[in-house]
């Protein structure tokens, strides 16, 4: 097997002020952290959907806004401007979603 | 999971192949290695490309053409009018499964239809799965893969892994996680200025209120400010004033009708006055709200000394022309193209120096301005001056002139396109002075007005006046304070979950691309040592051993050369001659395939050593026949050659006598012609020969008996290893009947008087008393004369039969695979098992 040390310095960032159950929550230096692993003998698809349904684990939300925006981005178009197209609005649907999130927080409408 | 051979392919109406109503059939078999041969522009491309078509959906060549040339006419063959174009494939699944019969057609409108005869249920999505980088081939795709950047050859390896859908799902995430564009597509910077500016805002407001109810109640509240303290104080002591009273008692400030106050006012003073004193109070409140902060004069410098800065390191520098100079270079020093980092590019001079760490250097002091520049806007955005400037513009109590409104915008903007210098800061201030000493002018006169109207009158109700304009102007700052409270936390609220999600998303590319990138070395690792005992077994030279290296952190791959005659880690493209290249392509491009368990379980390759020197071309051939390809590696996949190499052909031919190597011909009359198969049998030839001597064609079939004969004899000297002399070694024209003959007869008594000859007392009487005397008596003595009219079609027949009995005496029953077959010795003193 394969790894790699998922970790992130600043989780702060994260905007809610819940208990830290974020994926990558140890800070630096911490022992507990969290790992991807593809085994050399699985295949692609099956790890892609690992790796997505170890985000959902962790942050349903963010998992399943990241699937809406990898849905409307591929398959990658190969032209650099087509894919900067796709980008822009794969983000814009995400930072939609987002800001209706932060409306539902603030109390001022639904999620 | 199951894998599929191809049993059959055939081919009516696509590119070279016209065959209309007589599609051109080739078949192959799943436990040999097949191969077919024709001569150039015989269709044998055109197979290639209807392959490419049923299993890809497009045919790569006519892809990469301009739209102009408009490539989508040249799939259908030009002289097949009227009907589709039809491709239909046989599948062999590799688990005893029935086979698969899919039809694709391409319609006369150039659609693609997807039919399975034998009722496959989804035909098209099995084409799709068959699919990959590896099951069909040609030199393009070795050429391709050498000369390609680093960062291409690792995503066009990544799909030779099997493990593209991975690259492609990085590629999408770093997409979605690029530095600047996530920032910007979320309008991050935007947001947090935007929070800047209302926290500023909200505090000065809170300053405000603060200053107001002190004048209207002489109160001093603590922090952090409570709204409702604020509101029960003003009213408490709005209450006090007895003209008030009515109007206030069991109110807040937002429900006070401000109108009716002043009215009562108005009524218990019946005075014009009044209401003039109130508008004047107004004034001047607003014009206070204008007033510079304590702080601002050390703002002013902080923005002043970042002007000067950027104007020194704009001054070293030598302009946006250099710049983008520079920057070009750069990138062309520091490319795969450029060798020497001690030349000039434009001039091609030497240098004596390398030009990186100059041209890094010049850059440096451009990043030292734009950084500079950046600090300048910063500070200019987080400026509070800046903030009461644009108030002091848009105040309608000055009346500021349009332009120097306008002069004011426009610098702002210079600011925020990083263009600005001392000039634009300068003239800034001046503006700002200018509106400061008419501010000053401005409150002077009021104050004067207020004090005159204060003298006429009555000093109880200017003193209600003045309290209900406080009073008032809290009402309204409390207002806005509760609405720019509510826009920050929205706006906050907003931010957080935008930087949230770009932390996400940038630590989830992260992590995946840190997986991918270990994961693709692990599997190129495990690939290395099967592709340098290839690459060894083609080119069979020490001296080069080729490796594959990942970029660290990267998905770029680079070919490299671990030893190269003594010198080590060299790039292999820049050294390698074209047939070295081709074979370490194929080399990785085969051991991958080995490592392969996509449902395709067949490689096809197209004229793949057309640029191999003929040496590596035939130790590539041997190293697919017994270490690639079925049969020689039962686990391997079939492999099926296309050629139009005439070298490569006799080969073919040669082989094909074996069960274990399939042999068909393409020849016709394309494009517009048709195109049909011939299988090389072994024994066409005997059974040409029998054919015309049967019926009585002396003339005809007599050739073809030599032939024969010095097909089978040569067959036997190479498969049991009978030792020949040199020149019949060397030399065509000496590999003849008798040639043959001899040294059959030699290496036979050779081993006899050693003791150690493998064939039986009866194989060797009859070999020594019946065949080889048949032989020579009734073939090579004739033929020595050179009278045709000798020859007995009858004593030819016996020829035949003769040779093949001769061949018979060099072969053992071998049941080691369970059934009994004719097996040659593997020399002339051993078998090769011990049946």
């Amino acid at each position: 097997m394969v790894s790699s040390d998922m970790l992130v310095d600043d989780y702060a960032l994260r905007g809610d002020s819940g208990p830290p159950n974020w994926p990558w929550a140890g800070k630096k230096g911490e022992q507990d952290m969290r790992t991807v692993e593809f085994g050399l003998d699985a295949q692609p698809a099956s790890m892609i959907e690992e790796f997505l349904s170890a985000l959902e684990e962790e942050d349903a939300v963010m998992a399943r806004l990241l699937r809406e925006a990898l849905e409307h981005l591929m398959p990658l178009p190969p032209s650099g401007q087509e894919r900067s197209q796709k980008r822009q609005e794969a983000n814009s649907q995400v930072a939609e979603e987002l800001d209706q999130l932060a409306l539902s927080e603030n109390g001022g409408g639904q999620p | 999971m199951t894998r599929y051979f191809i049993r059959a392919l055939a081919v009516e109406g696509f590119r070279g192949i016209n065959n209309a109503g007589d599609p051109l059939r080739l078949r192959f078999k799943p436990g040999a290695v097949n191969s077919v041969f024709a001569p150039n522009a015989q269709g044998k491309s055109s197979m290639f490309e209807a392959l490419c078509y049923a299993i890809k959906g497009v045919v790569p060549k006519l892809e990469e053409m301009p739209a102009s040339d408009r490539p989508s006419e040249y799939y259908a063959n030009r002289f097949h009018q009227g009907s589709p174009a039809i491709i239909s494939l046989t599948l062999e699944p590799d688990d005893g499964s029935p086979q698969v019969e899919i039809s694709v057609e391409r319609l006369v409108d150039g659609t693609r239809r997807v039919v399975s005869p034998s009722g496959y249920p989804d035909p098209d999505g099995l084409l799709k799965s068959l699919d990959t980088e590896m099951c069909l081939v040609d030199n393009r795709a070795f050429l391709r893969f050498v000369e390609d950047t680093p960062l291409e050859r690792g995503r066009s390896f990544s799909s030779l892994l099997g493990i593209g859908e991975l690259s492609e799902f990085r590629q999408a995430l770093e997409t979605l996680a690029h530095g600047r564009t996530v920032a910007s597509d979320f309008e991050i910077k935007s947001l947090e200025t935007s929070v800047e500016g209302q926290s500023r805002e909200l505090q000065r407001k809170e300053v405000e209120i603060r200053d107001e109810l002190r004048s209207l109640a002489d109160v001093a509240l603590p922090e952090p400010l409570n709204l409702a303290d604020v509101n029960k104080a003003a009213i408490a002591s709005l209450k006090q004033i007895k003209v008030l009273r009515d109007h206030v008692d069991g109110q807040t400030l937002e429900g006070i009708d401000w109108s009716q106050v002043k009215e009562a006012i108005k009524t218990a003073e019946q005075s014009e006055k009044q209401t003039e004193l109130a508008g004047v109070e107004q004034s001047l409140a607003v014009l206070r709200g204008l007033d510079a902060s304590e702080d601002e004069a050390g703002a002013i410098d902080e923005v002043v000394s970042a002007a000067e800065a950027l104007d020194d390191l704009v001054s070293q520098t030598k302009g946006s022309k250099f710049q983008d100079l520079y920057s070009r270079a750069l990138a062309v020093v520091t490319s795969d193209e450029w060798d020497d980092e001690a030349k000039c590019p434009v001039c091609d001079s030497r240098l004596g120096f390398p030009l990186t760490d100059h041209l890094e250097s010049c850059l440096a002091g451009f990043a030292a301005a734009q950084k500079s520049a950046e600090a300048l806007r910063e500070k200019w955005q987080r400026a509070s001056w800046v903030d009461r400037l644009g108030r002091l513009a848009a105040s309608t109590d000055l009346a500021v002139d349009k332009k120097e409104a306008r002069q004011i915008a426009d610098i702002g903007l210079q600011v925020e396109r990083l263009e600005a210098s001392t000039k634009e800061v300068g003239e800034v201030l001046a503006v700002l002075k200018k509106l400061d000493d008419t501010l000053l002018n401005e409150r002077q006169v009021l104050e004067g007005k207020r004090e005159d109207l204060r003298a006429v009158l009555p000093p109880s109700l200017v003193a209600v006046t003045e309290q209900v304009g406080h009073a008032e102007r809290l009402s309204s700052a409390l207002e806005t304070y509760g609405e720019l409270t509510a826009s920050l936390d929205a706006d906050e609220a907003k931010l957080g979950r935008r930087k949230a999600w770009v932390g996400f998303i940038k630590t989830a590319a992260t992590a995946f691309q840190d997986a991918e990138v270990s994961l693709s070395t692990a599997k190129t690792q495990a690939l290395e040592s099967a592709y340098k005992s290839f690459y060894s077994e083609i080119t069979r030279n020490p001296e080069i051993v080729p490796a594959l290296r990942k970029a660290s952190g990267s998905e770029g791959l680079h070919l490299v050369l671990e030893r190269f005659f003594g010198l080590e880690d060299l790039s292999a493209p820049s050294l390698l001659p074209e047939s070295y290249r081709n074979a370490l392509a194929i080399s990785i491009f085969l051991s991958a395939a080995l490592e392969s368990t996509a449902p395709a379980r067949f490689i096809v390759m197209d004229d793949v050593t057309s640029s191999f020197d003929a040496g590596h071309q035939f130790q590539l051939m041997e190293l697919i026949r017994t270490r690639i390809a079925r049969p020689g590696n039962p686990a391997g996949p079939q492999v099926i050659m296309l050629s139009h190499d005439g070298l490569l052909e006799k080969y073919f031919d040669r082989l094909s006598a074996d069960a274990v190597w399939h042999h068909q011909k393409i020849q016709g009359l394309p494009p517009r012609g048709a195109v049909f198969t011939h299988t090389q049998q072994a024994d066409r030839h005997r059974a040409k020969a029998e054919q015309f001597l049967r019926a009585g064609q002396v003339d005809q079939g007599e050739p073809l008996v030599r032939q024969y004969l010095e097909f089978r004899l040569q067959q036997i000297i190479r498969k049991v290893g009978v030792p020949v002399p040199f020149d019949f070694a060397m030399r065509d024209d000496r590999k003849l009947v008798q040639g043959c003959l001899d040294a059959i007869s030699e290496g036979v008594s050779l081993h006899k008087a050693a003791g150690d000859l493998i064939l039986t007392r009866g194989q060797l009487a009859r070999l020594e008393t019946q065949h080889l005397p048949a032989i020579v008596g009734n073939w090579v003595s004739h033929y020595a004369t050179g009278v045709v009219s000798s020859f007995d079609p009858h004593a030819l027949l016996g020829v035949l039969d003769s040779v093949d009995e001769l061949a018979g005496c060099f072969m053992y029953d071998c049941s080691c695979s369970g059934s009994t077959r004719r097996r040659f010795y593997k020399s002339l003193s051993a078998k090769h098992c011990s049946c």
